[in-house]
């Protein structure tokens, strides 16, 4: 029987959007250990309707997925669209990541979690990670899948992933963003 | 006669063509295999006599688009870096499309200039992009710098632009796939 504990933290919406242009979000539950998702990534989610939101509500809803909730996390719930305030999605991860230490000491068995990231996101990221934390990225993960014969191969997903987005990124990239007139159309 | 500003129209259609046309203005791989569809290869023409682009040939013709003949001069041979495997599978794909790895990145080459250069299009989001995709700017910059605040909105971006994402150093993440080996195995 296991001694420790590991779990699969997904602090922000990053690896389900790809995971979900893949079309592959259940490999989440591939390593077999559990899946949480830090409730900011949810929040994300639910706060403007996009080609994969509702895929991935209905992908943590069906699967029990466990939602960490954070004190700002809960506030951007609150308020909605009206939420505004700089760098919440990282508050919400230290708020998260302080959580999974104290109720590691609680427990009193070792406690591991590996904290999914996109590539971009993992250079810039900044806050504290305590000793039984591990970044890791959604590509790393994929790899792992690939060496465990889950999947076939990991860039096949991330390949699969750029196609479906395609198929939706003109939208966006040809008009500026909403409320920047200064940033011209590609 | 005002030289042509990248429209081409050429090629006999009736036979497989498998060589590279080298033309003194101009560098065009043909690949013909399938009939062309007649009211497109007239429209083609006829809009290409009115701009007064060059026509190589108009009897059932293709077009295509190409670097502008008026820049386009004698051919250089390049040398890059590139890396082994990257190598081997644009070798692989290039096949597929049964073309060259040498007109797949002349083509990638044109439409990243167009996109940068063109007058037409605006190329502040571009830029923006590519910077980001070569690792010279920060997603947080980024995320600013566009007033985007989904990620989702970033992946159509970059999907759009035909970028790939920054990726990690390969033996960075190969330690992460090590690791998560190790930590749920723990």
């Amino acid at each position: 029987m296991r001694e420790s504990v590991c779990e699969l933290v997904v602090p922000d919406a990053g690896p389900l959007i790809t995971l979900a242009y893949a079309d592959r979000l259940d490999l989440l539950l591939g390593l077999g250990v559990e899946v949480v998702v830090v409730d900011m990534a949810k929040v994300e989610l639910t706060r403007h309707p996009t080609p994969t939101s509702e895929k991935i509500l209905a992908f943590l809803a069906g699967n029990n997925v466990r939602v960490i909730e954070t004190e700002i996390g809960k506030e951007a719930m609150t308020q909605g669209s009206a939420f505004k305030k700089r760098h919440a999605g990282e508050r919400a991860i230290q708020d998260a990541l302080f959580e999974f230490s104290d109720e590691s000491e609680r427990q009193g068995k070792p406690r591991y979690a590996l904290l999914l990231f996109e590539e971009h996101k993992i250079s810039g990221a900044s806050f504290v990670l305590p000793d039984n934390v591990y970044v890791i990225s959604t590509m790393a993960f994929l790899r792992k899948l690939e060496e465990m014969c889950i999947i076939e191969s990991a860039m096949d997903v991330r390949d699969a992933a750029v196609k479906a987005g395609r198929e939706f990124s003109q939208l966006d990239v040809s008009h500026p963003p909403r409320g920047n007139p200064a940033t011209k159309p590609l | 006669m005002t030289m042509a500003t990248g429209l081409f129209v050429i090629a006999p259609v009736e036979r497989r063509c498998r060589r590279q046309v080298r033309y003194p203005n101009g560098v065009i791989d043909m690949r013909v295999r399938a009939q062309p569809n007649e009211n497109a290869i007239r429209e083609a023409t006829l809009t290409a006599e009115r701009t007064h682009e060059l026509v190589l040939h108009t009897n059932m013709c293709y077009k295509y688009s190409s670097w502008n003949s008026h820049k386009a001069g004698p051919m250089s041979n390049i040398t890059f870096a590139i890396d082994d495997d990257l190598l081997r599978k644009s070798k692989v794909a290039a096949a597929q499309m049964d073309t060259s790895l040498n007109a797949i990145v002349r083509t990638l080459l044109v439409g990243f200039v167009e996109s940068v250069g063109g007058k037409v299009q605006q190329p502040e989001n571009y830029r923006k992009l590519l910077d980001f995709s070569l690792g010279k700017v920060t997603y947080r910059s980024l995320m600013k710098d566009l007033n985007i605040d989904s990620d989702e909105s970033l992946f159509l971006m970059m999907c759009g632009a035909g970028l790939p994402m920054p990726r990690l150093a390969e033996e960075e993440t190969q330690q992460m796939v090590d690791l998560i080996g190790k930590v749920i195995s723990a």
